[in-house]
């Protein structure tokens, strides 16, 4: 099955997939990127986003949410391409993650996929059916219809909610000294409040907190209109990749530990010098040597 | 005699020895100890000094006295493995010790300056140490003081340094310095660290302490080697000892008064005024005590005079007194022979001879003793040494006058150098105190980490994550990153202070007692160092050959503690971080 999305929509190809109970790869391109789908009988199982739009990928995402480092997970890509499994399984078999954690991102990888298919106006699809056993490292299948409910809200509210936050690069912060009432905030509220600590950035906010950015966004707004955190928007210029600034702090640090060291090292020298006057000069020898007068 | 000593000239020098030996026992003499520096000064200036040993042998019986000749033989006989010399040699030096007053002296004032030295050292390496250790946390704290302005750390980092820094741009004594650097240390060290500051300042107590008796001393060092106070055996004397100006006003006490008025007398028999010496001796012996000697000296200026009775008098009450002197039983032997009383000859014969042939390190020979010599006692310098080392209030009242006092306690004025020393010990105690009621900084002796900490700062110098052995185990990201950082940084400091200042790496890795007792063997060496480089290169003749061979041996064993303390440190500390598994190259 395969055609264009201008004459047959995301939500409908989705609908009909689902209904039939249909087990294959849905594969969805536009935007010069393509998007691959795994169904199990009807339902979702797995998703393989672009390799181009990054935000997507797994990897990136647990980066962002600071389960692994920048040299992490290129170790681990590595390793994935020589053992030919997928990062998740990866990581859970080096206990990098739990499969409590994989599951709840693979959710989010697929939500995050979807919303992203669910924005393109053209491009094509093609559904190859075949039999799938879903991975047992993986998490519950997905029903389509139910993340499509969430899709439809996020098409009508999303350009709504981000017109709030401005339109660059933005920090978000709690605002000090407020007191609050976790009972009062919704699910996403206080799971993002919780992530607020992590960063002031707030697509990893998003990504810690394991939301998508529309729910993110969503929940942020909520927090905002309640006057519980401030906004800033940053210039381009001025954002700076965190491991980047991470790598840049330690070389500092091993710079000024050097300087220090031989800072350190110099006034040893002085003191060494200083010490030999007091107890080695000729001048301390005439107070040393008055024993010598007695014999 | 000086002339006549030199290779190959044994027999000319032997014939100047008898004739000296002579000489000497007409004029009450019992040692020449100027005659073997003379000797060695013209073998050294003329390019023998390698062959010198058989004059010097030689000369030792007209010098039996002299220390340094004893010493310098005794040095030789050891190189060149001639066991039996050596064993006699070793006695003279302990007979030339025990009796020449002058050689006593120098040995107690060269104890006393060795132990100084050491001592300086001591508070040297453990105030160093010590400051090394705590600098890390230190320089948290300071960077606390100083929040809220730009670059805190570096900030702190450089007063840290200026700390340590300061004292020494402005040539300030080490002591001093030593007692503000501990002081400052205090709050960040393990009980045992603390045991090694407290220590090093109370032996700065005793250097202090040092410098008053050094300074009591002095002045008869200054006297002693012209033939003055003390002077008398082995040198000319100026027909009378320098009493006033050179003993009897500095050191107080009976024995020292009654042994300055001894040397008056010897001093008097030796510059042939028999009267006066006759008169001092019987006051001596009228006071009462232990008169032995003086009674044997008095009859020697008896018979001198002409009094033979009077002499044989005394010579027969010195032997009741001490039967096992020797000196007044051949001195009666020989009067008896001169008055053919042959029968009382006959009956102290035995007794006489062996006597005198135990007087170690004076070598009388038969052959030599058959012109009715008569032998003198020297100075009872036991009584010099109980003196010495008797607790006095002078040593307190000098100190703040000494020598000492400007090279190690600069700027502390004198008065208030004691009130300065327990200052610090106070403040140490005071900061340790303080620092378990307040929030402070403690570096891990592992892996460098630095946490803000109150409560019993000795159970918590090992961070949580080195005591769980999780090494870099922690979760993946920032913090991870910064702990790798803070391994390696903290090992290349804990190294490069391990290398610098030997021990420092054992102070990590916690072994404080050890250290400790490295500490004091390093500083020990190098105060043997300090004294003898000092003589080696500034008193020339006997001592400044022997004291050069000191010093080199000294400097050795010094290079080589360092070198062993440095790889004993770092290998402590690589073991502390193998067992908390931050060890290896793996980061």
């Amino acid at each position: 099955m395969q055609g264009k999305i201008a004459d047959f929509g995301i939500p409908d190809i989705f609908q009909l997939v689902s209904s039939q109970g249909k087990s294959g790869s849905l594969a969805i391109s536009g935007n010069d990127r393509m998007t691959i789908f795994l169904f199990s009988g009807g339902s979702i199982v797995d998703v393989q986003p672009d390799r181009r739009e990054s935000k997507s990928l797994l990897g990136t995402m647990l980066r962002d949410a600071g389960y692994l480092t920048d040299s992490e997970l290129k170790r681990f890509l590595s390793f994935q391409g020589t053992s030919g499994k997928k990062i998740g399984e990866i990581l859970v078999e080096k206990g990098k993650i739990s499969k409590d954690v994989l599951a709840r991102y693979l959710v989010l990888q697929v939500k995050e996929c979807l919303f992203d298919v669910l924005t393109l106006r053209e491009g094509e699809y093609r559904f190859e059916g075949f039999a799938v056993r879903p991975v047992t490292w993986g998490g519950e299948p997905i029903r389509p219809d139910v993340l499509m409910m969430e899709g439809m809200q996020f098409l009508d509210e999303y350009p709504r909610l981000k017109g709030i936050f401005p339109s660059g690069d933005f920090r978000v912060m709690r605002k000090r000294g407020e007191r609050v009432d976790p009972h009062a905030f919704s699910e996403e509220e206080r799971i993002l409040w919780k992530a607020l600590d992590f960063s002031d950035d707030p697509e990893r906010v998003y990504r810690k907190a394991c939301l998508t950015v529309f729910e993110g966004v969503k929940g942020m707004a909520a927090l905002l209109q309640r006057g519980l955190i401030e906004v800033s928007a940053v210039d381009q210029g001025g954002r700076v990749d965190p491991a980047r600034l991470l790598r840049d702090e330690i070389a500092f640090r091993r710079r000024f530990d050097s300087i220090r060291l031989a800072l350190w090292g110099a006034a040893a020298v002085a003191a060494a010098v200083w010490i030999h006057g007091a107890l080695l000069s000729r001048g301390a020898f005439r107070t040393f040597s008055a024993w010598v007068d007695f014999f | 005699m000086v002339e006549a000593a030199g290779p190959g000239k044994g027999e000319a020098l032997d014939t100047e020895v008898l004739a000296l030996r002579r000489a000497m026992f007409d004029h009450s003499i019992l040692s020449m100890n100027a005659v073997p520096d003379l000797i060695f000064d013209r073998a050294a200036r003329e390019g023998w000094k390698g062959r010198s040993y058989e004059s010097l042998r030689a000369v030792s019986r007209v010098a039996p006295l002299s220390v340094p000749l004893w010493a310098w033989l005794a040095r030789e006989d050891a190189l060149r493995f001639r066991l039996e010399e050596f064993l006699s040699d070793v006695d003279g030096f302990s007979g030339a010790l025990r009796q020449y007053g002058p050689g006593l002296l120098g040995y107690a004032v060269w104890l006393v300056l060795f132990a100084s030295a050491s001592a300086c050292w001591f508070a040297v390496w453990a105030s160093l140490n010590l400051l090394l250790r705590a600098r890390p946390a230190l320089t948290s704290d300071v960077a606390r003081l100083l929040k809220g302005l730009p670059g805190q750390e570096i900030l702190a980092s450089g007063v840290v340094l200026a700390f340590f820094a300061v004292p020494v741009a402005f040539g300030v004594g080490i002591a001093a310095a030593a007692v503000f650097w501990i002081a400052l240390s205090a709050a960040y060290l393990r009980r045992g660290e603390l045991v090694i500051g407290g220590t090093a300042i109370v032996l700065l107590f005793g250097v202090f302490l040092c410098g008053g008796f050094l300074e009591a001393t002095r002045p008869i060092g200054g006297v002693a080697r012209h033939g003055g106070w003390l002077g008398g055996e082995g040198y000319h004397s100026r027909g009378g000892s320098d009493l006033d100006a050179a003993g009897r006003d500095l050191l107080a006490g009976p024995q020292w008064e009654r042994l300055a008025r001894s040397a008056d007398a010897r001093a008097e028999m030796q510059g042939g005024n028999l009267k006066a010496a006759d008169s001092i001796w019987t006051g001596l012996i009228e006071e009462g005590g232990n008169n032995a000697d003086a009674y044997n000296n008095r009859g020697i200026v008896r018979v001198r005079l002409g009094r033979i009775g009077e002499g044989l008098a005394d010579f027969e009450t010195a032997s009741e007194l001490k039967p096992a002197g020797g000196r007044a039983q051949w001195n009666a032997y020989q009067l008896y022979l001169q008055e053919f009383r042959l029968d009382q000859a006959a009956r102290i014969q035995p007794a006489a001879w062996a006597g005198i042939r135990a007087l170690v390190p004076f070598d009388y020979r038969a052959g030599e003793m058959s012109h009715g010599e008569l032998i003198a006692s020297p100075l009872r310098v036991g009584d010099v040494w109980m003196t010495l080392f008797t607790v006095r209030e002078e040593w307190l009242r000098d100190a703040p006058g000494s020598a000492f006092r400007d090279m190690f306690f600069r700027p502390v004025s004198g008065g208030w150098v004691p009130g300065f020393l327990a200052a610090g010990l106070a403040w140490m105690a005071l900061l340790k105190l303080v620092s378990v009621k307040v929030w402070m900084n403690s570096t891990c002796r592992s892996c460098g980490a630095r946490t803000l900490i109150v409560g019993s700062r000795e159970a918590a110098d090992v961070c949580n994550a080195c005591r769980a052995q999780v090494g870099k185990g922690v979760r993946g990201g920032e913090e991870r990153d910064r702990r790798g950082l803070s391994i390696l940084l903290h090992r290349r400091y804990v190294r490069a202070c391990s290398v610098l200042f030997p021990g420092a790496g054992a102070l990590w890795a916690g072994k404080e007692f050890r250290a400790l007792l490295y500490g004091v063997l390093l500083s020990l060496s190098a105060g043997l160092l300090t004294v003898s480089w000092s003589a080696g290169r500034l008193a020339g003749g006997l001592i400044g050959d022997m004291q050069s061979d000191v010093w080199k041996a000294a400097l050795g064993a010094v290079a080589v503690l360092w070198l062993l303390g440095a790889a004993w440190g770092w290998r402590s500390f690589e073991t502390l971080q193998f067992n908390h598994n931050v060890a290896g190259e793996r980061l």
